[in-house]
């Protein structure tokens, strides 16, 4: 014998249950639906927390052996650092962050290397990966500075190159490494540069005297190119007897070549 | 008086000026050693005028026009006589050009080295610091001089096919280059500059800006260690860097084989080892073993020892062996020991290194009597004991070598010298040493057996790779014998050929570190001798110079700041 409540029409059932039951059968898909994107979102939230995490503790590793700038790093250091960014990319494959950290301690191992292929595919490395973090972030000047970095390491003189340091020139005009890497790289092809480039180098080095001019005269001594900076009175104050040598002596090696 | 005995006195004159003269140009001794290798890694070919190219090892002496080439992955240091140094790094060749140096006038010295291919450092010695003119580099088609006085201290690297490319480093000093693209008129230390076809020459540039592949080649040089750019004599530096290698190569395996003291050279028959641990097993050719080890030959057995200091026991049957001590440090002799104690039965015994350096270190007893070696060089004798207890002792002891005396249960016998033999017994005074010929005949059978087995030579060696060595010469033999009584059998002829082959690079790597410890030996003697009134009796290898600080970087790569939230900096303004 069939009960009353098994002989009901599923319409009459659901009335029966009354209006609130209906509402909520009727809204839990909707719940389960919020609770998985929710719980997605959480997830992705936890992955770029983890993966912005792991990309800070990299750059703080590479800001506490590099505040000088000058000592070489040692291989342990640049493991410790890269093994980070590499946690990082763990968790999101394309993090520009750590992408361009990852390269930056590419181009570390590369310095230190003493065996030319593993320095060209170390460069290489570097220079894919900075690559693949301006697709992410097209307005970082230090990416493109740096990019134009692993370009004078490969010895790849191109338009790559230059438009990487017109767009870091644009982009950070007033960032004082980006400055001194455009310095670095424009003053090393030098002969390679366009007047239009050689103009913003130009540029470049006088906004550099309102910034760090100590480290952008040590760049220019470095290629013994005091006759791009002597005319500013800011390097010519602290340059001292370096500008007063250079205006004495005709350019120094092959100033002949140059322009 | 005829006319050629007229013209013999100026004849003969003029001859015997000759001689002098051509003796003096063209004899070895003027042929002067330009310098020396003082250290290499890889594989490195030297070729001297007129031979052939031959691998090149440290402490190789080398004269004018002598060429180098390093393999890949190699490297080499060269040092000149002047002091000047050259270290090449991979794939390189160098010919090293008339070399002239006149130490009491550096103004007729000269020196001329030329980079066919690859990179070199060249360090400056007394000719390039006093006489820059004598000093003529050459790397491919390009041309380098000094200009800083006091020399220099620069990298060059060339490739001349099809078209030269090449780049030059200075890491101290001034150089200039004429290269087949024009001239580089100046490179200050840490700058480069390098050359190329159709490229108009750069000024030079901080080495910070180079090309990873030439940054990586440079470091490689760089960083080399090289020694101090002093003036060396070639022939007794040459040596003493020989000797520093092999024993900084016996070092590393002396490191690794202080348990293992000795080694089985040969068995007959059954032979029991009984191992510090208590294990008891049966001894085998090649086994190796440690202080504390004792060996009983049985009825029929026999055996030889051979020790890591070159001494060699052989055991006949029915003899106990304990090796109670043994220590042996090739680079320290005083501190090296050895205590046998043959318990019973038929010994010869043949000293190695540690006798003829440290007498007071070796102690041998047989049964309760205690043979003492009495000559400092070789020694080589029998000693046959039959023991029940202290009272009880019957021996005899006779010398092929050296002098020994023996201390009896039944009084000294104070010399034994070589052809002669002393028994000893109960109840009697040993008598006075007499010809072994005079023995009673089982004691002369007993140590002719002895003495027909075929031993190794007393030299020092690696227990390790002797031992190596002589299981690989076992198994070549078996093989040997396998294949002879089956001659028909190509397979154990095969065999036979393999087992030989191997026993044979067992050999040579067994005679490599047995020369390797015996260098070790040499130079821990050489120090114990007294300073002579010219110099210390060790030859002197040049101290390392002071390692170059790495490249400067002006420039290191610099990570978008906060992950690339740029809250300052960019744009147009100043902040």
């Amino acid at each position: 014998m069939r009960s009353d409540h098994s002989a009901q029409s599923p319409a009459e059932r659901n009335a029966s249950a009354g209006p609130g039951t209906s509402a909520r059968r009727r809204g839990r898909p909707v719940y389960i639906a919020l609770f998985i994107v929710l719980a997605l979102i959480a997830a992705q939230t936890a992955r770029l927390g983890l993966s912005g995490l792991y990309a800070q503790l990299g750059q703080n590793e590479t800001e506490q052996w590099s505040p000088g700038r000058s000592r070489l790093p040692e291989s342990a250091q640049i493991a410790r650092a890269a093994k980070f960014y590499t946690d990082s990319l763990g968790y999101v494959a394309d993090s520009p962050w750590a992408l361009e950290g990852a390269g930056a301690m590419d181009l570390a191992r590369m310095r230190i290397s003493k065996k030319p292929r593993e320095a060209l595919a170390s460069v290489r490395e570097a220079h894919a990966r900075f690559r693949q973090a301006l697709q992410q972030r097209p307005t970082s000047p230090f990416l493109w500075a740096n990019l134009a970095l692993t370009k004078l390491y490969l010895n790849e003189i191109d338009d790559e190159l230059f438009a990487a340091l017109r767009r870091a020139g644009e982009l950070g005009p007033w960032e004082p490494t980006v400055q001194q890497t455009i310095l670095f790289v424009g003053l090393a092809r030098w002969q390679d540069l366009g007047p239009e480039l050689r103009q913003a180098m130009l540029q470049t080095i006088r906004r550099g005297a309102a910034r760090e001019p100590r480290k952008m005269l040590e760049i220019v001594k470095s290629y013994t190119r005091f006759d791009l900076v002597c005319a500013i009175e800011e390097y010519k104050r602290i340059a001292g007897s370096d500008c007063k040598n250079a205006a004495q002596t005709a350019k120094p090696g092959a100033a002949q070549t140059q322009d | 008086m005829t006319a050629t005995e007229h013209l013999h006195g100026p004849i003969s004159a003029f001859a015997a000026l000759w001689a002098a003269f051509a003796l003096a140009v063209f004899s070895p001794g003027a042929l002067a050693q330009a310098g020396y290798v003082h250290e290499i890694s890889g594989s490195v070919a030297m070729q001297k005028p007129g031979a052939k190219s031959a691998p090149a090892k440290v402490g190789d002496m080398f004269e004018s026009n002598t060429v180098f080439n390093t393999g890949a992955d190699a490297k080499v240091v060269l040092k000149f006589a002047d002091g000047q140094v050259l270290a090449m790094g991979p794939d390189s060749g160098v010919h090293v050009g008339e070399y002239h140096y006149v130490a009491h006038d550096l103004k007729l010295s000269s020196t001329t080295v030329e980079l066919l291919r690859g990179d070199m450092r060249f360090i400056a010695g007394l000719i390039g610091a006093a006489n820059r003119d004598g000093v003529h580099i050459v790397a491919g088609d390009s041309l380098l001089r000094i200009l800083s006085p006091g020399g220099a201290d620069f990298i060059v690297q060339v490739k001349p096919e099809p078209e030269e490319i090449g780049a030059a480093v200075v890491a101290q000093g001034q150089i200039s280059v004429r290269t087949p693209y024009g001239p580089i008129y100046r490179i200050d230390a840490g700058q480069y500059v390098p050359w190329e076809p159709r490229r108009t020459l750069p000024p030079p540039m901080p080495i910070a800006a180079a090309p990873a592949v030439l940054q990586a080649s440079v470091a490689e040089l760089w960083t080399t260690i090289v020694p101090v750019s002093t003036p060396v004599a070639v022939a007794a530096t040459a040596r003493a860097a020989a000797t520093a290698a092999a024993v900084s190569a016996a070092q590393t395996v002396a490191s690794a084989d202080t348990r293992q003291i000795g080694f089985v050279d040969a068995v007959l028959n059954a032979v029991s080892v009984h191992t510090p641990s208590g294990k008891t097993v049966n001894a085998n050719v090649g086994q190796t073993f440690a202080p504390g080890t004792s060996f009983n030959t049985g009825t029929d057995g026999s055996v030889v020892l051979k020790f890591a200091d070159g001494q060699v026991v052989v055991l006949g049957p029915a003899s106990v062996l304990s090796i109670d001590q043994y220590r042996f440090d090739p680079r320290d002799l005083k501190a090296s020991n050895s205590a046998l104690d043959l318990e019973a039965g038929a010994m010869r015994y043949i000293s190695g290194i540690i006798h003829a350096e440290n007498r007071d270190g070796v102690s041998i007893s047989a049964g309760a009597s205690l043979v003492d070696i009495l000559s400092s060089g070789d020694a080589d004798f029998n000693v046959v004991v039959k023991t029940k207890g202290r009272e009880q002792e019957v021996g005899i002891a006779a010398v092929a070598s050296g002098e020994i005396s023996v201390h009896t249960p039944y009084g000294p016998i104070s010399r034994i010298k070589p052809g002669e033999a002393v028994p000893w017994q109960p109840g009697q005074t040993p008598p006075l040493p007499e010809p072994l010929a005079l023995a009673p005949a089982d004691a002369q059978a007993t140590m002719a057996a002895l003495s027909s087995a075929k031993l190794p030579d007393n030299a020092p060696v690696l227990v390790t790779a002797a031992a190596s060595a002589a299981a690989a010469q076992s198994a070549a033999d078996r093989a040997q014998a396998a294949a002879s009584a089956d001659p028909g059998n190509a397979q154990l002829r095969a065999a036979a050929q393999a087992a030989a082959e191997r026993a044979s690079a067992a050999a040579q790597a067994a005679s490599d570190a047995a020369q390797a410890v015996a260098a070790t030996v040499f130079a821990s003697t050489l120090a114990v001798l007294p300073a002579t009134a010219a110099g210390p009796a060790q030859a002197q290898v040049p101290a390392a110079a002071p390692a170059l600080p790495p490249p400067p970087a002006p420039i290191n790569p610099t990570i978008t700041p906060g992950g690339g939230v740029i809250t300052s900096c960019a744009g147009v303004s100043p902040c």
